[in-house]
């Protein structure tokens, strides 16, 4: 049975995920509200099948693309600097960080997605491939990809980063 | 995996993902042992995840995860969370109305806790604490005006406590509506821009003074007491601690 002390546990690494896959704090936040919301609403659809943590971030996902679609039919989003300093309480580390997330931010969505779920998250790839409902060849080719392209975007940031990566705002 | 195949940065990416039998392992390693350059790339692979996860480790210990348990533990399955959007303003005159009539049903002689005080106190914080231009009815520099006024309409001496110590400094008050008479708000805001206010009504004759009790409304922290004649709660997106400490001031201050 799913309970309320099984989804609050899952919270610090939902957080983190979002915050990863959106790189903005107060936007990852507002998703993993949302996801929250949505899972709490529906634990009585959680099937047994489905560990915890595999069904909220499937949940989250799914939320993280109706956004995104309803920014596209917004005319004129604001658009605001995707880097903006991370944790003010890190200072040493703030630039890396940044460098990280932005470099995440220029990834395809598709392989942004893929490589968190098995780099940060370490799920495996049947997990991977069930929460985003692709095949598994899918996973692993754009999981290979993925990484390449964002060890290319660290190493090579000058060359990479002529424009930079810019968010819009949910709200 | 056959002797003769072939091995592609997907064999790797597998490789380090444990995604291998134990065979394939053996293959793969194999491969690594006679060329340097797939073996450099696995190195890059593996400092990658590294980079990665030392990046967003910090998010772990963020405050906010454990305000976020604290409201899903705290919340029952079937209702919605006040907050977080305009929908909460929507919501505010249902919540205001819910809370009066909760109150009405007699919470101020009961024993129990006081979910209305917390919840009204919640309900005016989030709609005035997100004023910019009109947070406050009378502005602090009009004080002394201020503490008359409250004091005459809540019928009993009314003080505004000082938060400099703790970092607020006081924005003014206003009076709200409520059906036992009216109670007061007072708002402080600290450097950075947060905002903390102190509710306070008045209670029916049957009621005890109290202990401090603390409750989380998703992001607020809230501390609520009875000293009569007075019922009080310090509401603010603080850390539990912080707030208390804010409540001890004003509590000590209020005795004086």
């Amino acid at each position: 049975m799913l309970t309320k002390d099984t989804i609050a546990s899952e919270i610090p690494r939902l957080r983190r995920y979002a915050r990863a896959l959106v790189g903005h704090e107060a936007e990852a936040d507002d998703l993993v509200q949302d996801t929250l919301e949505r899972a709490l609403g529906r634990l009585h659809l959680w099937q047994t099948a489905a560990n915890p943590r595999q069904w909220l971030l499937t949940i989250l996902h799914k939320l993280h693309l109706e956004r995104r679609r309803d920014d596209a039919l917004r005319p004129q989003p604001d658009v605001v600097d995707a880097s903006e300093p991370d944790p003010v309480n890190h200072p040493e580390n703030a630039v890396t960080k940044c460098e990280v997330s932005a470099a995440l931010q220029r990834l395809p969505l598709e392989q942004r997605q893929i490589v968190l779920l098995v780099s940060l998250e370490g799920l495996s790839y049947a997990e991977a491939a069930g929460i985003l409902d692709v095949p598994i060849g899918t996973v692993m080719s754009r999981l290979a990809r993925g990484r390449d392209k964002l060890r290319q975007l660290l190493d090579h940031p000058a060359g990479a980063a002529v424009t930079p990566a810019a968010l819009r705002r949910v709200k | 995996m056959t002797a003769g195949r072939s091995f592609t940065d997907t064999d790797l990416n597998a490789y380090i993902d444990g995604e291998l039998s134990g065979t394939e392992r053996a293959a793969v390693e194999a491969w690594l042992n006679a060329d340097a350059d797939a073996a450099l790339r696995l190195k890059a692979l593996r400092a990658l995840d590294q980079r990665l996860k030392g990046t967003f480790e910090f998010v772990l210990d963020e405050p906010a995860s454990r305000t976020m348990q604290a409201s899903v533990l705290a919340r029952g399955t079937a209702r919605r969370w006040p907050g977080w959007s305009w929908a909460a303003v929507t919501l505010t005159a249902a919540v205001l109305t819910g809370a009066a009539g909760y109150a009405g049903r007699g919470w101020l002689d009961a024993r129990v806790p006081r979910p209305a005080l917390v919840e009204t106190a919640v309900v005016a914080h989030r709609l005035f604490t997100q004023e910019v231009r009109h947070p406050v009815e009378v502005p602090a520099a009009d004080e002394a005006h201020l503490v008359k006024w409250l004091t005459k309409r809540l019928g009993t001496p009314v003080k505004v406590p000082v938060l400099q110590e703790q970092g607020f400094k006081l924005l003014g008050g206003r009076l709200l509506p409520e059906p036992g008479g009216p109670s007061a708000q007072v708002m402080y805001e600290s450097a950075q821009g947060g905002r903390l206010t102190l509710y306070a009504r008045r209670v029916a004759g049957g009621a005890q003074d109290s202990a401090f009790a603390f409750a989380q409304q998703t992001d607020l922290a809230t501390v609520t007491w009875i000293d009569r004649p007075l019922a009080f709660a310090l509401v603010a997106k603080l850390p539990r601690d912080d707030l208390q400490r804010a409540a001890t001031a004003v509590y000590e201050q209020l005795q004086k």
